[in-house]
């Protein structure tokens, strides 16, 4: 919904922007934490977030207790 | 939820606003997988017939439908492993469950309602039985209260419905007992719950599974600090979370004057 001549809510998500990835665009050098076991948000994804942000870690802690 | 949003505030805020994250077991995009649990968590709630829409009464919200889906909930918080090392097939002694708000204290009986009215029947404990866990039948009306259950007969097929009578009649001739927790499922025992046939027990031991026990207390504790709705909303908020993510400032212009 919109006011005035404005975009809708729904042109913006549409038109928001895909590149470049804005995991590129995150303050450098986080620390990604994951569980090993983690079965919603896997290890995988964990892996993505770390990997893309510029000078981003991973920190894995080996637990089968899941996240 | 919260990682979600330590790697969105960095794109809504000015550059430099966030200097530091640190995403824990998060995402970059929610996957299909937690969609999936979102939903069922969601359906859980829409079908607690005091859902309502969405219009329920802040006094008697859906409890039941809440509860359910925190338990969903909370088996993605865990693992497999951690269940069977954590609980294994440990058996406890059922208690009786109860739905809604009981003055913050949680919705365990009331002890004071404990007050068996007699042996059940064969079919009422067949009832029971089939019950068992669900914290808002009938049956419990007629076990905890010394109400009276009627079980109603439709078309010869056996068990009916049953239907709560408990009348003032009977309320009047129920002394209040001062009795405790124990007393209670005291008379969960009297009534022959224990050991049911049919009900998921191993020789000699009660029916209900520790495993069981731990997602019905966390279901019914959840209920007493959180809102249905909002817990609607905010997995719904978890599904559209995507990169590249929405809404930053930077994708919005001047002329955008955006109401939600």
């Amino acid at each position: 919904m919109s006011l005035g001549a404005g975009r809708t809510l729904k042109q913006v998500w549409r038109d928001r922007p895909s590149e470049p990835d804005p995991l590129t665009l995150l303050p450098p050098n986080a620390l990604s934490i994951a569980i090993s076991s983690d079965g919603l948000f896997t290890l995988s994804e964990q892996h993505q977030i770390a990997d893309n942000i510029p000078g981003g870690r991973l920190a894995i802690i080996d637990s089968p207790e899941g996240a | 939820m919260g990682g979600m949003a330590v790697l969105e505030w960095p794109l809504c805020t000015p550059p430099g606003y966030v200097r530091r994250i640190i995403p824990i077991a998060t995402s970059a995009h929610h996957s299909a997988w937690g969609i999936a649990w979102g939903e069922g968590q969601r359906q859980s709630i829409y079908a607690d017939p005091k859902y309502a829409d969405g219009f329920y009464a802040l006094d008697d919200p859906p409890d039941q439908g809440l509860a359910a889906a925190r338990m969903a909930a909370l088996l993605t918080y865990r693992s497999r492993d951690s269940f069977e090392s954590r609980f294994g097939r440990q058996a406890q002694e059922p208690k009786i469950r109860r739905s809604g708000r009981d003055g913050g204290a949680g919705p365990t009986v009331k002890a004071a309602e404990a007050r068996p009215n007699g042996p059940l029947s064969p079919a009422e404990r067949a009832v029971a039985a089939h019950n068992e866990g669900h914290s808002n039948t009938k049956i419990w009306d007629r076990i905890s209260s010394g109400g009276e259950v009627r079980l109603r007969q439709d078309g010869g097929d056996g068990i009916g419905r049953t239907t709560s009578t408990a009348t003032s009649s009977i309320a009047a001739t129920a002394t209040p007992i001062d009795t405790s927790p124990g007393d209670a499922r005291a008379s969960l025992s009297e009534s022959g719950l224990l050991g049911l046939p049919g009900a998921p027990a191993e020789a000699g031991k009660p029916l209900v599974f520790a495993a069981q026990n731990y997602l019905r207390y966390q279901g019914d504790k959840f209920v007493n600090r959180f809102d249905a709705n909002c817990y609607i909303s905010i997995t719904r908020q978890m599904d559209s979370h995507s990169g590249p993510f929405p809404l930053s400032l930077s994708s919005l212009d001047a002329n955008d004057l955006l109401t939600l």
